[in-house]
């Protein structure tokens, strides 16, 4: 198809903004089997149409590489100047679950925890039914009902924002959990894939790296016993890199960065007039927010 | 030994010894035999705690109208109205220590007290309330009536604050639209009140050990109608709180309760919290049946068991209606369910704890000195002090 038009050497440029390309490629077919040979010889010896070369390529074509830059960015700042926040993107979500399964891979979740689910909705009646996948992480509220409730103070909002969970202080009352507006937090019973099996596999002892340690799970010792939830990926974060969720995502329908940062795309993402936040009437203010 | 004390006891000790098997399970296998989830954390375990505190502390209303107010006929009861309030706030605390997923960190409780955290100052106050019935115990002994009078005062206040503070705790929950609601400390402490002194009304007909005397007689007539008035209070407030809140269509709420009286537990509210809590003790106390000490024992036990239904209820229903609504559906594992029935361990659990805290009861009132025989005892005390004098 693009051969038939284009004469450039295959270099890293485009010869052909991609709309004119795809206009002639879509016509070129139908008018060489109306005009006959003929029309194709005169065609190629025809000169080569002038084209404005494309600018080179951008890092920040791809969300991913700038979202990840950004985050770079933001590490050279003080904690205490960041602001971590995630918009999801409801038109791109396919509810393919990536992200669930990555989250769960990334933090070696036991059976029965889960940081970031998608919800699936149905809107309407047949014929007319639509869906929606809401993916539902931690909420990181600025105002979090769960902190509060502690009576160990072993869950607490960092300064950048994101609420941790300190696993050797929390004693397992599970008062966050009934807390909790949007279900975010799960309760770790100290359960494994292949209780029930004649041997537990290696793959469910590997450590977690949670909040920067490494946690190995025996079923007793925390973080089994404990409340746990989403912490955006802290110990990636740290290290510079991007949510396991957000990575995955194979629509980019996950946004992450330093809202504090006006240059951000999440700064941009979430000035957006189509922005919501889940249950906002209860005053908790999240840091997670929906393109609609 | 009274009849009822051998009757009870090797039930009790049975009881007591399945529930070792259940606390074995709990302490060497962990959390895994527990039938609770992440969006149903709380069952059968946090539902008697709430329960065995507040009749701890309705109990405990019984021994203050005596000690504080002066109440003449609730001597008898108010005596034993300590060492059962003791006996069941131990056992409400234990089962909620078994609940936590960390039983070994519950003295950070103490060292690492949330001064934002309800359920930090509640520790605090239970145990300053543990102490206080200690000491009255202590003051029972040695017939100190003005030690005693100024522990009831301060117990009271104790009462009233971990009463309200229960109902609170609850309350304070935003997320939870069906029991986010001012009135709830209310009506934790009104409930807890008629639950108190319903079971202290049984303790007294089951394990009485005086004559049916003139002042035993003054004691079943207050008991009586404290106990009617208590109902009617608890009946208005309960029906006042419902009417509002169905008035108001809110749809969570409105869907719980359609669950607390058509869902898979309907029979906990139509059985045991209306017809046993409430309408049959009603027509017990109501009717000249009520008179007889027997019956009013046997109102004052159906009340207190139709009011272990009501806390239940109370907590279970709560979280049967989730966050969002297909969210239980996002990512699917019995620990993710809104369906709770307490397993095997919990029922084990709950039968051992609470036999231990009733066979403490019988064993301290067959035991101690100053409860077994404190007619006696009270006239030797005071012939002591005479001639001291």
């Amino acid at each position: 198809m693009g051969s038939t038009t284009t004469t450039a050497p295959m270099s890293r440029e485009r010869p052909w903004p991609r709309r004119q390309l795809l206009k002639a490629g879509l016509a070129a077919p139908g008018m060489a089997a109306l005009l006959g040979e003929e029309v194709r010889a005169a065609a190629a010896a025809a000169p080569a149409t002038e084209v404005v070369p494309l600018p080179p390529p951008r890092d920040d074509d791809n969300p991913l590489l700038r979202m990840q830059r950004e985050v770079q960015r933001a590490l050279r700042k003080p904690i205490h100047e960041r602001r971590w926040a995630m918009a999801i993107d409801l038109q791109k979500c396919i509810g393919c679950s990536a992200c669930t399964i990555a989250c769960v891979v990334e933090n070696k979740l036991p059976p029965g925890v889960v940081y970031r689910p998608v919800i699936e909705e149905e809107i309407g009646e047949y014929p007319h039914v639509s869906r929606t996948f809401v993916p539902r992480p931690c909420m990181q509220c600025e105002n979090p009902p769960c902190v509060p409730v502690c009576p160990v103070r072993a869950t607490y909002q960092r300064p950048d924002g994101v609420v941790e969970i300190d696993y050797e202080a929390c004693i397992g009352c599970r008062y966050c959990i009934a807390a909790c507006p949007y279900g975010a937090r799960t309760a770790d019973f100290g359960e494994f894939y292949t209780d029930g099996t004649p041997a537990r596999q290696a793959y469910e002892s590997q450590p977690s790296h949670e909040y920067g340690r490494s946690w190995s799970r025996d079923g007793k010792r925390s973080p089994a016993g404990n409340a746990r939830k989403c912490h955006f990926c802290l110990h990636r974060l740290e290290a510079g890199l991007l949510p396991a969720c957000v990575t995955t995502c194979i629509g980019y329908a996950t946004f992450f960065g330093d809202l504090s940062d006006p240059e951000s795309l999440i700064h941009e993402l979430a000035g957006k007039r189509n922005v919501v936040r889940l249950k906002e009437e209860l005053g908790t203010r999240p840091r997670v927010f929906y393109l609609t | 030994m009274l009849r009822a004390s051998k009757l009870l006891i090797p039930l009790l000790v049975a009881a007591v010894a399945v529930g070792g098997i259940g606390v074995w399970q709990r302490l060497v296998l962990g959390e895994r035999y527990l039938a609770l989830g992440s969006y149903i954390p709380w069952g059968l375990w946090v539902g008697l705690y709430v329960y065995l505190v507040g009749i701890s502390g309705g109990a405990f209303l019984v021994a203050f109208l005596h000690y504080a107010l002066g109440v003449g006929s609730m001597r008898r009861p108010g005596r034993y109205a300590i060492p059962f309030a003791l006996a069941s706030l131990g056992g409400g605390l234990a089962l909620v220590q078994l609940d936590l997923g960390h039983m070994d960190r519950f003295w950070t409780l103490f060292t690492r007290t949330s001064p934002a955290s309800l359920l930090g100052w509640m520790v605090w106050v239970y145990t300053l309330y543990a102490l206080v019935l200690a000491a009255m115990l202590g003051a029972m002994a040695l017939e100190s009536r003005r030690a005693l009078r100024w522990l009831a005062v301060a117990g009271f206040v104790l009462v009233v604050t971990f009463g309200g503070g229960e109902g609170a705790l609850f309350g304070v929950l935003g997320a939870r639209p069906f029991w986010s609601s001012g009135s709830l400390p209310i009506r934790f402490l009104s409930s807890a009140f008629l639950s108190g002194m319903a079971a202290v009304t049984f303790v007294v007909a089951a394990f009485r050990r005086w004559p049916a005397d003139a002042e035993h007689q003054a004691a079943s007539w207050f008991l009586r109608r404290a106990l009617l008035g208590l109902l009617a209070l608890n009946i208005v407030i309960e029906v006042l709180e419902v009417s509002v809140t169905l008035y108001t269509g809110l749809p969570p709420v409105v869907e719980t309760y359609h669950l607390l009286m058509f869902g898979p537990y309907w029979w906990m509210f139509w059985v045991l919290q209306l017809a046993v809590g409430l309408a049959i003790p009603l027509a017990l106390l109501a009717s000249p049946a009520g008179a007889r000490p027997a019956w009013l024992g046997l109102a004052g036990f159906l009340v207190a068991v139709g009011y272990a239904g009501t806390k239940q209820n109370l907590v279970g229903v709560g979280f049967l209606v989730p966050e969002f609504r297909r969210l239980p559906e996002a990512f699917v594992h019995p620990r993710l369910s809104v369906t709770y029935f307490p397993s095997a361990t919990e029922w084990f659990v709950a039968a051992g704890v609470i036999g231990a805290a009733a066979l403490a009861f019988v064993v301290a009132i067959e035991v101690l000195p100053f409860l077994k025989n404190h007619e006696e005892w009270g006239a030797a005390r005071g012939e002591t002090r005479r001639l001291a004098a």
